[in-house]
């Protein structure tokens, strides 16, 4: 982890996908050092002064492949700070970033890998996504499956991205998951939560490394069937897990 | 005008006042350093700034200084620490992490270095029960050769740690490539060559590792201090953990939960949940510089470019008026494709020239002239090193020559053309 560096910024596009969930870009005065994919930084809401403590903030991971400068992140409605920043927080307020922290990397060189995500989780997947598209040899090299899931299609926020990575990459293979699904002509997505069960655990996935990111009730849930109905071992499985 | 604004103009009229006072060089009379800090009312200003603040512990200036000087080298982390030995220290330790695995230096490994040098570049090898593979060095360059190096190497090798020894850097792309070819780690000691280049790249950013002095004898200063720098993530990682006590957690002074993970980790036996600030995964040190340090360092990095040059201008002007005592003297070099940063002119008194290297020493120190020995000269002639486990590659000829007929004088900003040219005079007067 590069040390984490600090910078005043501002809101230079807010994305609105519905009431409880927006993707923020934010520009930095100061380039941040560099972001490995899933690694995370704290927001603050105010400018931050030098000669004063680090102010309030909260975690979120880096929804993007970034050269330090801009950044995006996807904010979903949890508290009275999120709440704050879906609501109130607008295009040229001014912020602070500090950051990079975790060690939530994926790590590229695995022969094989599968990534479960849910609702914003995905943001933790997403510059690993996109580097991907721009190298392909970390994609080459490696099988990934993604296991994409949120409440409904809409809120699969990041599924033209991952479409895109699965039409040029033929050993990258998702499958998405929706809790409500009107639609019956969508083939795509499967209507429901994530279900381990569409993998073919007849092959090779119980020797894969495990990527887990989410709430942390879908973090302890699917670290639990891994570990007592897959038999994978805990140290195959990784989360991007905060208080 | 706020008070800080205010002291600062105060500030600003006593130096114009101080060196009002300041009278201009009398040859002879006047005191010719072989070093010495240059600054001016920048440097007070800055660390009157960080005192009105009163952070003192790491805050907004260490910030701004280790930005600066990682974007000024083109690597990418950069560690203050208290001095440049306590930078070889904690570089040294870093390695023997075992978060390492199997690439850790163990006790019994060895490491190759040299000699001719200071002595806290090896010290942290000996101290941890490493053993120094020491090689000879040449002559005018004071650098040991790829062929030396490489014939040093054993199974048992873990690391080469060398200094560009007064701002020379040695042949960093052939080193770093050996270094390659045997999984080797490479630390480069560069506290005397801030500055200094090798095919176009600067020195310090080669190396698995490197570090900086901030002595005021060296090219730039905060009085005491140094800086390990690396553009390896993970071994940032672990150089700050020794630095700062030997913790895991990485959050900064004063800070809580950066991680976001501070009451939910099993760390060792510990209880699960264990409070993160406090778990240690290295044995380390508290050797963390004050943000007043930080700032002085702050007003010295935006000199830095202006002090290089100086001291490339000063040495290449000695070297040109000590051309034509060649026949006595060996003069300083670098090798090629290297462009160095110096740290002094080092001077070599040939076997067979009329005067001895302690008469020329003691001829200069007489006419108000500083000098220095290479530093340590053959460390294993000190009293320290008698009885050290260690292992020599071939003979140390050449440093034992450095230890009975090498000196050094000052090339840095502080001189001027007369001093210089008093320098040389004085030379060619004890040489005839």
């Amino acid at each position: 982890m590069a040390f984490p560096r600090i910078s005043n910024g501002f809101i230079s596009e807010k994305i609105i996908f519905n009431e409880d969930l927006v993707l923020v870009t934010v520009n930095l005065n100061r380039k941040l050092p560099r972001i490995k994919a899933g690694q995370f930084v704290h927001l603050a809401l105010t400018e931050y002064l030098p000669d004063k403590r680090w102010p309030e903030s909260r975690v979120f991971s880096v929804a993007n492949k970034t050269d330090g400068l801009s950044i995006k992140l996807l904010i979903s409605r949890q508290g009275a700070f999120t709440s704050f920043l879906i609501d109130k927080i607008n295009i040229n307020a001014k912020v602070s970033v500090k950051g990079p922290y975790g060690e939530f990397a994926i790590k590229e060189n695995e022969n094989s890998i599968v990534l479960l995500s849910g609702g914003s989780g995905i943001s933790a997947f997403t510059a690993f996504l996109e580097a991907g598209l721009e190298a392909h040899s970390s994609f080459s090299k490696c099988k990934i499956t993604l296991l994409y899931g949120a409440r409904n299609k809409e809120l699969l926020v990041f599924r033209d991205l991952v479409k895109k990575v699965q039409n040029n990459f033929p050993n990258f293979n998702v499958v998405f998951f929706a809790e409500e699904l009107e639609e019956t002509n969508i083939k795509d997505i499967i209507k429901g939560r994530i279900d381990l069960g569409v993998l073919d655990w007849k092959s090779e996935y119980k020797s894969r490394d495990y990527y887990i990111s989410g709430g942390q009730d879908m973090i302890n849930f699917f670290k639990e069937k891994l570990t007592n109905e897959y038999s994978i071992d805990l140290d195959s499985i990784y989360v991007d897990a905060w208080e | 005008m706020d008070y800080r604004e205010q002291i600062k103009h105060l500030v600003d009229a006593f130096v114009e006042d101080r060196d009002k006072k300041t009278s201009s060089f009398i040859p002879g009379q006047d005191l010719v350093q072989y070093a010495g800090r240059i600054h001016d009312s920048d440097e007070i200003k800055y660390a009157i700034d960080a005192s009105l603040d009163f952070w003192l512990t790491a805050g907004r200036f260490t910030d701004e200084f280790e930005y600066g000087l990682g974007e000024f080298l083109g690597i990418d982390n950069t560690l203050t620490v208290n001095s440049g030995s306590s930078a070889n220290l904690v570089a040294f330790s870093t390695l023997t992490s075992p978060k390492l695995l199997d690439r850790k230096i163990n006790k019994g490994d060895e490491v190759i270095t040299v000699a001719a040098g200071f002595p806290t570049t090896v010290n942290p090898v000996i101290q941890f029960g490493a053993i120094p593979v020491f090689v000879d060095v040449q002559l005018g360059n004071y650098c040991a050769t790829i062929e030396d190096i490489e014939r040093a190497i054993t199974p048992k090798t873990k690391a080469i740690m060398m200094a560009h020894t007064m701002g020379v850097p040695f042949e960093l792309s052939e080193l770093r490539a050996l270094c390659d070819k045997n999984n080797l780690w490479l630390i480069e000691d560069n506290c005397d060559a801030l500055g200094s280049k090798y095919n176009d790249k600067f020195t310090g950013s080669f190396g698995d590792l490197s570090t900086v002095s901030f002595y005021p004898a060296h090219h730039i200063t905060m009085g005491e201090g140094g800086a390990v720098m690396t553009s390896n993530d993970d071994l940032a990682r672990i150089a700050q953990s020794f630095r700062d006590w030997g913790r895991d957690c990485y959050c900064a002074g004063g800070e809580n939960n950066s991680c976001g993970r501070r009451f939910s980790q099993q760390c060792g036996t510990l209880p699960f949940g264990y409070d993160h600030k406090y778990v240690y995964s290295h044995i380390g040190y508290n050797l963390k510089i004050t943000d007043i340090q930080a700032a002085i360092g702050c007003a010295q990095l935006k000199k830095l470019p202006t002090f290089i040059d100086a001291r490339r201008k000063n040495h290449e002007k000695i070297g040109n008026g000590l051309k034509r005592y060649e026949d006595k003297l060996i003069l300083h070099t670098a090798p090629k494709n290297s462009d160095p940063s110096w740290f002094g002119y080092v001077i070599t008194v040939r076997e067979g020239s009329n005067k001895s290297r302690d008469e020329i020493v003691k001829f200069l120190q007489a006419n108000n002239i500083e000098t220095r020995n290479l530093f340590c000269g053959n460390l294993l002639r000190h009293p320290a090193y008698a009885n050290i486990e260690h292992r020599v590659v071939g003979d140390l000829r050449n440093t034992d020559i450095i230890t009975s007929n090498t000196f050094f004088i000052g090339v840095y900003p502080g001189l001027t053309d007369n001093m210089i040219d008093y320098i040389i005079e004085k030379i060619g007067e004890v040489l005839s």
